[in-house]
């Protein structure tokens, strides 16, 4: 039953296949009607990358959920793309097993549009991104026929690894059908510290962080407005609980002349959830979202310059990925703001509008200056998806 | 599929004379000998001439030459690809990069460090380890192969079940793609935009170009670790160990297994201590804080002891795990004492699978009266059967064939894969078409197709050409092309 969805500021119809083969003949006839598809999981992410300026059809993944197999002794899963994160995360649950990802919108948020987007919080510090747990992939080429690679263990390097390919791809490479994951044992313990930093102490607390004994499995850095500080450590662990609890009495210690006021240790019952709750503080429903990377070792200075640059705004720093996310009001426009962003990063640094009004989102606000390997992306989704039908123009080296 | 017509070579040779040099190209016929197989001896053949530039600069004029000749050419690390990998299928330019060996920057504030592709893998870790960092793919060569040669197989290793493959500690390629241009992927900041290009080439097996540097991840060492070694009468015994220890939610650092043939020639070698009345002995080792560590150690010695083993011992020194660790990693080395030659496997099944499979190997040894050792990173279900013969007898090789080929057959039908960590190379060509459909490899072709147009960058590896046998040729030399050894 077509109804019709907002993409970014385009109305186009939806379609909602119910089954592999449905989604098959749809891109089947895209390829005879060159007609463009956009994929569309829990919709948390439809504004990624440049927004969509040809008419097409918006294709809704959501049916296709169910998990193929699940060998739980060899922590590995095979789903459909469409399966929510907060649903994977029970069934993974059941086995004592989780996929460390922390995911904002667990519940709306497909594996599909998580992949395509490679989403990733806090834990990456420890576990990295979606890329380093897809273990087998399955997407369906420009005649809607599938394509797989990898496989169902964990080592396997027979063929191009086309997943790296395609997570992060914004589905531009082609819909992701099917998914293998490898999976890790779900932590008996968890924790997380809340540290409210001096105001001079950015950049000691990320290099003591690097170094530190507690070795945590995040440590982030949020400004929030209005609080008693500026900015507030937020340092997580799990594992064992002895483990554990010595880890949260030695970052107390380690990181002690660095904190004004008291440190807190975070209530049980918010802890499971924490690092989706600080993933979520930048992907609100309103405002505009920004982003920037640069070295590990520059995070400080240059989140410390958002801050400065945008009074007001939410900032939410990895310090141990040289990752910076924060989310402004809609009444100004930041875009001025890149380029000296983009020059302090340093080399290899990048700045760029994530989600704002359409009109803001620009080729060189949303990705950048192209890069000179851009032609290489270039060509490889032209031998892919030669007629552009797929969420054409949201990636940079598409025309 | 090209050969380097003769009177081409000499053009050949004199163009690339001018870029490397005398002292920087070996083209006489007795030399060339050294590279005409790699670590995979069942197969040969003589490249035209093998150059050695010293900078990306070199690769990008000798990269050149080769499009302008038509002639094929291919990188080539220590040569320790044990699926021939860096076998001249058709002749033509080997571009080995052992003399671009130097580490340009180590940062260890952004855990990274810049390195050429001929810097051995082990010399990373090496120049870190006094600041207490290392690089975590470690696989057992690691003394002789190349951060290239990782790049191009996607290298694993004892540890990578813990800390992951090659792949996850790449964070960047300077590659000279097959038109002589030169690109950045990637590199020390995380996210950039764009495709996922490193992700990509690194796996690749030198078919998408010539990687010249590689920024890697550096990984801060565990507090503390505890290396254990359980001793077992069976083989069915030690599997079922790794099985119960995985499924209870421990991700131990390493877990690797030894049978009894390979623990008589490391004995012999290394003098450990090993007691050569097991049946298998596996390596267990957990990392990470010092607290929970020792509750961890004693999870895994009860759950050993709960199947079978005759007794759990532990390395209480340093230089005791060292040695443990040198037994393991030299196992290979040791082989010699118990045959002239070995032909060795690197299938991979799902954990749950690998008491069946190993079964399943013993099999198929008595099938085809040849001994079989096994030494393997049991954690992660990656098995390396070593099939010991004596290559002078054309009846053991053939049987080491068949043998082979049915073990890798085996592991598909428990759902695992034919190769783990040692790439497909020639030596697996014949399995693409079993693991993947047609539809598949086009796909894997179109993406090879961006990067190597004209197909002159390492032909026929990886891929199946078109009209290649869907049945395995269990005779080598029945296939155009290619001259094995017999």
């Amino acid at each position: 039953m077509p109804d019709t969805i907002d993409l970014d500021g385009l109305s186009i119809d939806s379609i909602t296949p119910a089954t592999p083969d449905a989604l098959s003949e749809i891109v089947r006839v895209a390829h005879t009607t060159s007609k463009p598809l956009y994929w569309v999981g829990g919709g948390t992410s439809l504004d990624a990358g440049l927004p969509p300026r040809k008419a097409g059809t918006a294709v809704r993944t959501t049916l296709l959920d169910k998990v193929i197999d699940y060998p739980a002794r060899d922590m590995t899963i095979t789903v459909q793309s469409g399966i929510r994160i907060s649903t994977l995360q029970e069934i993974l649950a059941k086995e004592k097993q989780t996929l460390p990802l922390d995911i904002p919108w667990p519940d709306k948020a497909t594996l599909g549009g998580v992949l395509a987007c490679n989403t990733s919080g806090s834990r990456r510090l420890a576990h990295g991104t979606p890329r380093d747990f897809v273990i087998g992939l399955t997407v369906l080429n420009d005649q809607g026929r599938p394509t797989k690679s990898g496989g169902r263990v964990v080592k396997n390097v027979a063929g191009y690894d086309m997943a790296k390919l395609h997570v992060g791809a914004l589905g531009t490479l082609g819909p992701i059908v099917q998914v293998t994951l490898k999976v890790r044992p779900l932590p008996p313990a968890r924790a997380w510290l809340a540290m409210p930093l001096l105001g001079d102490a950015l950049d000691t607390a990320c290099d003591r962080a690097h170094g530190c004994q507690s070795r945590p499995v995040a440590f982030d850095l949020l400004a929030l407005p209005g609080g008693p500080v500026a900015w507030t450590a937020m340092i997580g662990f799990e594992g064992e609980p002895d483990a554990v609890a010595w880890q949260v009495a030695r970052a107390k210690t380690e990181f002690s002349n660095l904190v004004k006021g008291n440190i807190i240790e975070c209530q049980a019952s918010t802890v499971d959830a924490m690092a989706t709750k600080l993933a979520e503080r930048t992907d609100p429903a309103e405002g505009v979202v920004l982003a920037l990377g640069c070295l590990p070792s520059r995070t400080a200075a240059l989140a410390a310059r958002v801050l400065a640059d945008l009074p007001g705004a939410v900032v939410h720093a990895l310090p141990g990925s040289g990752l910076i996310k924060t989310v402004t009001s809609a009444q100004v426009d930041p875009r001025p703001l890149l380029a000296g962003w983009r020059q302090a990063a340093g080399p290899g640094g990048w700045a760029r509008l994530v989600r704002a009004p359409r009109a803001w989102k620009t080729a060189d606000a949303t990705w950048g200056a192209p890069r000179p390997e851009s032609t290489l992306s270039s060509a490889i989704q032209r031998e892919l998806d030669p007629k552009g039908l797929f969420n054409p123009g949201r990636l940079l080296h598409q025309p | 599929m090209t050969t380097t017509a003769p009177a081409n070579t000499q053009q050949l040779i004199e163009q690339l004379l001018a870029i490397v040099g005398q002292d920087g190209m070996i083209s006489s016929q007795a030399e060339l000998l050294v590279y005409e197989c790699d670590a995979y001896t069942l197969e040969k053949n003589k490249p035209d001439v093998v150059v050695f530039p010293t900078s990306t600069e070199h690769v990008v004029e000798i990269v050149k030459v080769c499009q302008k000749l038509g002639v094929p050419f291919l990188p080539r690390g220590s040569g320790t690809s044990l699926a021939g990998g860096c076998l001249p299928v058709g002749g033509g330019v080997i571009i080995s990069l052992a003399r671009m060996k130097r580490i340009h920057e180590v940062n260890i504030r952004d855990r990274y460090a810049l390195v050429e592709a001929g810097v051995i893998n082990v010399w990373l870790t090496n120049r870190v380890k006094n600041d207490g960092w290392h690089y975590a793919p470690d696989p057992s060569s690691q003394g002789a192969c190349t951060i290239g040669g990782n790049v191009a197989t996607n290298s694993g290793g004892p540890h990578t079940l813990k800390y992951g493959v090659t792949v996850n500690h790449i964070l960047g390629v300077e590659i000279v793609l097959p038109d002589g241009t030169v690109q950045t992927l990637g590199g020390p900041v995380e996210d950039g935009p764009g495709l996922d290009l490193t992700g990509v080439v690194v796996g690749s097996e030198g078919t998408f170009g010539v990687v010249t540097k590689a920024w890697v991840r550096l990984v801060r060492n565990p507090e503390s670790v505890r290396t254990l070694l359980g001793v077992f009468e069976t083989v069915d015994d030690a599997t079922a160990t790794i099985s119960e220890i995985i499924g209870t939610g421990i991700v131990p650092a390493a877990l690797e297994l030894l049978d009894s043939l390979i623990l008589k020639a490391v004995e012999e070698a290394f003098h450990f201590g090993f007691p050569l009345d097991a049946g298998a002995v596996l390596i267990m080792e957990v990392d990470g804080l010092e607290a929970g560590l020792e509750n961890e150690a004693e999870r895994i010695e009860k759950l050993a002891l709960a199947n079978g083993a005759r007794e759990v011992r532990r390395a209480r020194t340093e230089a005791d795990r060292l040695l443990l660790w040198k037994c393991r990693k030299q196992a290979f080395g040791a082989v010699g004492r118990l045959a002239p030659s070995y032909c060795t496997q690197d299938g991979v099944v799902p954990r749950t699978a690998l008491p069946t499979m190993l079964r399943s190997i013993k099999a198929i040894g008595t099938k085809y009266d040849l001994q079989i050792a096994n030494v393997f990173h049991a954690g992660d279900g990656n098995l390396h059967p070593i099939l010991l013969f004596d290559e002078r007898d054309t009846d053991q090789q053939r049987r080491v064939m068949e043998a082979s080929h049915e073990i890798l057959e085996e592991c598909l039908r428990l759902g695992g894969s034919v190769t783990g960590e040692h790439g497909i190379g020639v030596e697996k060509i014949d399995f693409m078409p079993k693991l993947f459909t047609p539809d598949d490899l086009e796909a894997m072709g179109r993406v090879r197709h961006a990067f190597n147009p004209t197909g002159l960058c390492s032909p026929d590896k990886m891929l199946p050409t078109a009209g290649a046998c869907a049945e395995p040729s269990r005779h080598k030399h029945i296939k155009p092309g290619r001259r094995a050894a017999l």
